[in-house]
């Protein structure tokens, strides 16, 4: 009877180990975001600067140099977007001095600054300002801009008196600029 | 149980969406230049041709031949401190002049440009005291006045267009810096 009994004991032991035998499951969640954002290359700065120095505006008449476009040329720069929806805005002001002026002159250079995208499809632009005009406000490019060196180029041209007849107040300080706002949305 | 605890360690990096946020870029292009200081004649010379310059009636200077006589030049100046000064030259003539005769004929130029006027007379030396201009573009007015031989001689004789001076008028550029 004793021998019984001790068996029913080991056999009960040994039925109730598989209940430990059970699975569990971890899960880990991955999340995360690209904020919309333009950089200048090289340096993925916020801003990039150049700077015209024309010298002598007026030709030996007194009147506007014609070749100040030419003189000018081309600035390119490199701005990276990631976005399908860059804008573009523009705002240039005219050389002016604070040399006081008389009838038959002028202290101020009019001027249109136009810039010009790389995009991968649709392109508004060029994108034009002309100094005498409210500034061109943020305006879609289109499409996404080309990851291309030299995307943004900068050129100007009309370049002008009140009168073409105007002659031009001495003054060793004209200054004007052009600036570009490129957003990602 | 160690091994969820484990698993609870890489939530932290899901807080990074923080970060997105939109960024524009702005580019500045800077132009600048100059316009010097510039005063130019576009009818830099003209003739005044005052005739007879005696008296019929007794050979002495007259007057009425130079005084009110007036020239026209053109031109420009584009800054507002330039100044304008004259010098006069008087009608002399080659041929020489006893005592009781005249080869000489002063007199006083005034030029007047943009309301200013500059002038000199042929009795004294050099320039006159410059005026400032300023900034203009139109007529220089040149108009002779007192004219006076010197002992009030009789002139010599000499041909046409014998007697010959001038008036020159210059144009200064000045430059005042702005600050």
């Amino acid at each position: 009877m004793k021998k019984i009994a001790l068996f029913a004991a080991a056999t009960a032991a040994v039925l109730a180990t598989p209940a430990m035998a059970q699975n569990v499951t971890g899960t880990i969640n991955l999340t995360g975001s690209v904020a919309a954002k333009c950089s200048v290359t090289p340096g993925d700065g916020s801003t990039f600067t150049d700077t015209v120095a024309f010298g002598e505006l007026a030709k030996t008449d007194g009147t506007v140099r014609t070749d100040l476009a030419t003189a000018f040329g081309t600035k390119s720069f490199t701005v990276k977007c990631n976005t399908g929806t860059p804008k573009v805005s523009v705002d240039a002001t005219a050389l002016a001095t604070a040399a006081p002026t008389s009838t038959g002159y002028d202290n101020s250079i009019d001027f249109q600054a136009a810039v010009a995208v790389t995009a991968v499809g649709v392109n508004n632009g060029p994108f034009l300002n002309d100094s005498s005009v409210a500034p061109l406000a943020s305006t879609a490019v289109g499409s996404a801009l080309a990851n291309s060196a030299s995307n943004v180029q900068i050129t100007t041209s009309n370049y002008r008196t009140n009168n073409a007849t105007d002659l031009l107040v001495a003054s060793p300080t004209y200054a004007g600029s052009i600036v570009v706002v490129i957003s990602p949305t | 149980m160690r091994k969820l605890m484990f698993l609870a360690i890489p939530a932290v990096l899901v807080a990074s969406p923080a970060f997105a946020q939109s960024t524009s870029v702005t580019g500045t292009v800077n132009i600048d230049g100059s316009v010097a200081g510039r005063c130019t004649f576009t009818l830099p010379n003209a003739t005044l041709s005052l005739g007879e310059l005696s008296l019929a009636s007794n050979g002495k200077l007259d007057t009425s031949r130079v005084n009110g006589k007036t020239a026209t030049l053109t031109g420009w100046c584009n800054s507002t401190a330039a100044t304008m000064a004259v010098t006069t030259t008087q009608l002399t003539t080659g041929t020489a002049a006893p005592t009781g005769f005249d080869n000489r004929v002063d007199y006083t130029a005034t030029a007047v440009a943009n309301s200013a006027s500059a002038s000199d007379s042929s009795l004294t030396a050099g320039a006159g005291a410059a005026s400032t201009v300023g900034l203009f573009t139109g007529n220089i007015v040149v108009t002779l006045s007192a004219a006076s031989s010197p002992s009030n001689g009789l002139m010599v004789a000499s041909g046409p267009g014998g007697y010959t001076g001038n008036v020159v008028v210059t144009l200064t550029p000045t430059v005042t810096p702005v600050g």
